[in-house]
């Protein structure tokens, strides 16, 4: 990495969830489960669901006004926004330009990407090596944004239990040489293509389709995987994983974490989840979790940070950051 | 020796919370019903630490029978006698 140009990090957070929290019990009588499967399976209690009149862009943009409030960046100030999305308001156009629109953000190029549940954390590697590559553009904003529920059939086990709605974004800024991205890394496996899968319908067959999960594929994908991509890309930073301080994960199932830790040697302490309070919220979980790991102070000014999603396809990735906070930064 | 055997065996029934009993020679994730994809998990969990091993990310995934993973710590040099 070429430091004399100065890094790339996370600058600001922010997240929206739904207001309508939407206990177990009411999952697994429609999926026609026995009471407390859905918490011993994924350690999920509770997610939040969008209401009819609730939009993907009005998510996004609730959640991109906070980072950029916590970023102290003015929409004007913007260069890119990424969207991140498989379940926008419209197929086109792309949700950021909604958002771009929405916010005023006019000197900002906006588009969308799909790597489904990874999308953010290659977003962030997009957006921080477009501003690598142009010390010219401003600040780079990266949502992810899931109204998976629209996307669900509530009498299928395999995949109802696992979703919930939300949003999170990201303010990228220029820090410190040294400090915010460090390596990125994004590998593929498309043997089990078709485990996770939204279909169109068939034209004019008047079908809807529905999320199709094989949970089992899924499983072997991330365990077989996951570690890997981590691994690869904390050595690419030039480092090990005994300096990783701390992990986020996509929030898909608290099983698949609590496993990913171990492979990776790291304490549970060391990862922060919510996906026991807020369910699998696809793109957004990523950045949700990250949020709330710093508003709760879980992550430090130095930490070495490590964000690792997997999506459907599958696609997996890895981020190493070290961690930039301008008020301990300055105190220091 | 029969105390690793038995040991094994403890312990892949304590990973997936059922008796000792349950789990023979010729368990796996086909026979025990308490041993699906996520319990799994817990099971390699287990066995690595119980046995101070680490099987890389593939095999991790593959072990999914009694003597599949024993098989895998013998190949560590760990011998089991019945």
């Amino acid at each position: 990495m070429d430091t004399d140009r100065g890094g790339v990090g996370i600058v600001g957070l922010g997240k929206y969830l739904p207001s309508r929290a939407v206990d177990n019990p009411a999952i697994e009588q429609g999926a026609g489960l026995a009471p407390g499967t859905i918490e011993k399976q994924t350690g999920i209690t509770r997610r939040f669901l969008v209401d009819e009149g609730d939009t993907a862009t009005a998510m996004a943009v609730a959640a991109s006004r906070q980072a950029l409030d916590a970023a102290k960046v003015e929409p004007s100030g913007l260069g890119l926004i990424l969207g991140c999305t498989y379940t926008p308001d419209y197929v086109f156009p792309a949700l950021a330009c909604d958002v771009h629109r929405v916010l005023g953000a006019t000197g900002a190029g906006a588009f969308d990407l799909m790597a489904n549940c990874t999308a953010f954390q290659v977003g962030a590697m997009v957006g921080s090596d477009r501003m690598h590559c142009d010390p010219e553009l401003g600040n780079v904003l990266v949502i992810g944004t899931a109204i998976v529920s629209r996307a669900l059939r509530w009498d299928d086990p395999t995949s109802a239990i696992y979703f919930g709605d939300g949003a999170g974004a990201a303010v990228l800024g220029r820090v410190p040489a040294g400090y915010g991205f460090l390596a990125h890394e994004v590998s593929s496996q498309t043997r089990a293509y078709e485990s996770v899968r939204l279909r169109r319908p068939a034209p004019g067959s008047g079908e809807r389709t529905f999320i199709e999960m094989n949970g089992m594929d899924v499983w072997k994908q991330v365990a077989q995987h996951q570690p890997g991509v981590v691994r690869r890309a904390v050595a690419k930073a030039g480092l090990t994983l005994d300096d990783v301080d701390f992990y986020v994960f996509h929030q898909a199932n608290l099983h698949l974490i609590t496993y990913l830790m171990s492979r990776l040697g790291a304490k549970p302490n060391r990862t922060y989840t919510n996906v026991e309070r807020i369910g699998n919220t696809a793109e957004a979980s990523l950045p949700i979790a990250l949020c709330e790991a710093v508003e709760q102070k879980r992550i430090k000014h130095d930490d070495v940070v490590v964000i690792s999603g997997v999506g459907a396809g599958f696609t997996f990735g890895a981020s190493v950051m070290r961690w930039y906070d301008p008020p301990s930064a300055s105190r220091s | 020796m029969s105390g690793r055997l038995e040991q094994l065996h403890h312990v892949v029934a304590l990973a997936l919370n059922v008796d000792d009993a349950e789990v023979g020679d010729d368990a796996s994730m086909d026979t025990v019903g308490a041993w699906d994809s996520l319990r799994h998990l817990y099971v390699v969990m287990a066995v690595e630490e119980a046995f101070d091993v680490k099987f890389d990310d593939g095999e991790a995934v593959a072990v999914t029978s009694f003597a599949l993973i024993r098989g895998a710590l013998e190949r560590r040099g760990l011998t089991f006698s019945s």
